[in-house]
């Protein structure tokens, strides 16, 4: 059966199947196959089956509530649900059982869609390959000796592998587009400010979106429209946040290709792949020029400074004492907090917050964080000339298909590779990532559309007009 | 001022962490790498842009009313903290007999 939302939403209205039937079909693959997988932390098998009963009784009584109610989804382990663990990939929150439950979910919750489990991340969204959770590694599901991608692997993995629906992820340079690209499904990063970020585990604060993974573009339009909207327990949310889909012709539309990005080196299915797109786009009356933007070139070193130190000021919040984890044996308050980080943290995330510590620091503070700022100015100065004459941007989503697990890295090298996802994220404008084909071991790869603030509209529009041609 | 060459231990207990002997080793040549890498935004010229700070959105002065409004009870704050005496979340003593301890 497909497991298009929309397709599904018909086969539940018709009777053909029941919400109970398809959220135990897709608790008994994660029993089955996700051992092999690694996607999900938490599965919560009996609330799940309880709500998929209760859409299967409000659709009975001719109460469904739209077309989410009844499908199955899952989530980032960085959002707070109220009585189910939330760990954010780390032993600093192992057992931590949060008092509330984000907006966004909760909308999905008002919406009916059922929760099967939380799933599997970078520790505090640091990372791009889901090899830094404190508690698994999740594997791509096309072939398993690959990386599903991070920080959003395990999201990703549980779409592409058939036991979620949808998923809901947080993407603060990349985290749901590039795992999206990596498993071979749609990824849309909104406008910063369009989905609350009440109850979303905060790594930096000005970066950090929450995001949504699909089988097409279409549906992660549905899924905005439910998850989008002024909060007031969100300070940073916009007025107009609220976000409906339309259908907009391509002819005459102008696409942009930035020189910086593309000429950057790249696998040979990444680069069919841009020449597929180029094809389709042209195909429908679509012109695509390559233009400059210089100042992309920097994006990898102006994200990993900002949010290093924003990661460094939001971590200081878990130090044993309010909730997580607490070191036992400590003389006095200050080595407990030293003590409960220490143990409780791991490398990567001990790395960057020293890394942000020190670019915040006196003597330090002009040089990287100041610089970084003006970087991230003039990065969003730039674009938004660019979009006057571009509505649309195309560029890689990753510069390659996904790696093997485990491999050694540069470390250097890994912050520089993700930097085909950074401008959007340093800009706060949205972006989606769409299947793109194969390369020759099998793996998916993506390309990724990007547009002008609040115009997810339009970037849907063309995403949904293209992206049957492009991943045959 | 500038260090020339970072303190690493300083920089750890700044951060709130300690290093093992071994995580100092790895960590100094980490350290080295990043800073290497951060080091490119250095020749960046920022000074046509303004003194005004970015902003990820138009809206400003996001901040709402001072005004009393409910939110989450005390017992489910607390339920989440590893040790609570009457009521409040317990630690280490702060303050002892023979004065302010740090």
């Amino acid at each position: 059966m497909s497991k298009n939302i929309f397709a599904l939403a018909e086969a539940l209205k018709k009777r053909e199947i029941s919400s109970f039937e398809l959220t135990a079909a897709c608790i008994e693959e994660i029993e089955a196959n996700d051992e092999g997988i690694g996607a999900y932390l938490t599965v919560c098998k009996e609330v799940a089956l309880e709500e998929a009963k209760r859409s299967d009784f409000r659709r009975a009584e001719g109460n469904a509530l739209g077309l989410l109610d009844g499908i199955p989804f899952s989530l980032k382990d960085n959002f707070c649900v109220e009585g189910i663990a939330t760990t954010c990939g780390s032993r600093i929150l192992e057992g931590y059982i949060p008092p509330y439950t984000a907006t966004a979910v909760k909308k999905l919750f008002d919406a009916g869609a059922v929760l099967i489990g939380k799933t599997n991340m970078d520790e505090f969204g640091m990372g791009s390959f889901t090899e830094n959770s404190a508690y698994k590694v999740t594997k791509n599901p096309i072939n398993t000796e690959y990386s599903a991608g991070g920080s959003s692997g395990g999201s990703a993995a549980s779409v592409a592998s058939g036991t979620a629906v949808f998923s809901v992820g947080s993407d603060t340079g990349g985290s749901v587009r590039q795992p999206a690209s990596f498993c071979g499904i749609v990824g849309l990063k909104p406008t910063y400010g369009r989905i609350s970020r009440y109850g979303l585990t905060a790594f930096a604060s000005s970066l950090d979106t929450v995001g949504v993974m699909a089988g097409s573009a279409t549906e992660c339009g549905l899924l905005l429209s439910c998850m989008s909207g002024k909060d007031e327990k969100d300070a940073t949310s916009i007025s107009q946040a609220s976000f409906s889909a339309k259908n907009e012709g391509l002819e005459g539309l102008r696409v942009a290709i930035p020189r910086e990005l593309f000429e950057l080196p790249m696998s040979d299915s990444v680069k069919a792949a841009m020449e597929k797109t180029v094809t389709a786009f042209e195909s429908l009356g679509v012109s695509v020029d390559i233009i400059s933007v210089p100042s992309l070139a920097l994006s990898a070193e102006c994200y990993y400074i900002i949010s290093s130190c924003e990661a460094s000021s939001n971590l200081a919040r878990f130090d044993g004492v309010r909730y997580g984890r607490r070191a036992t044996g400590c003389k006095n308050l200050d080595e407990l907090y030293k003590k409960s980080r220490t143990e409780g943290f791991g490398t990567e995330v001990k790395r960057r917050i020293m890394l942000g510590t020190l670019a915040l620091s006196a003597g330090y503070y002009d040089d990287y964080y100041g610089r970084a700022q003006a970087v991230r100015k003039r990065i969003s100065s730039d674009l938004s000339s660019v979009f006057e004459n571009y509505p649309v941007l195309l560029m890689p989503t990753a510069l390659s298909e996904a790696p093997r697990l485990l491999e050694d890295r540069v470390l250097s090298k890994v912050y520089s590779d993700d930097i085909c996802t950074l401008p959007a994220s340093l800009c706060g404008i949205p972006a989606i990532s769409l299947p793109c084909g194969t390369a020759k071991n099998g793996l998916p790869v993506g390309i990724q559309l990007v547009a002008n603030r609040l115009r997810e509209d339009l970037l849907i529009s063309v995403a949904s007009a293209i992206e049957e041609d492009i991943n045959e | 001022m500038k260090r020339t060459k970072i303190d690493l231990d300083a920089l750890a207990s700044l951060s709130g962490l300690s290093l093992s002997n071994s995580e100092r080793l790895s960590f100094e040549r980490n350290m080295e790498e990043l800073i290497s890498f951060a080091d490119r935004i250095k020749d960046f010229n920022g000074s046509s842009l303004g003194k005004e700070p970015f902003f990820v959105h138009s809206e400003k002065d996001v901040l709402r009313n001072d005004v009393c409004r409910e939110s989450l009870s005390s017992n489910a704050l607390l339920s989440a903290s590893a040790e609570k005496q009457h009521g409040y979340i317990s630690v280490p003593e702060i303050l002892s007999d023979k004065g302010a301890d740090k």
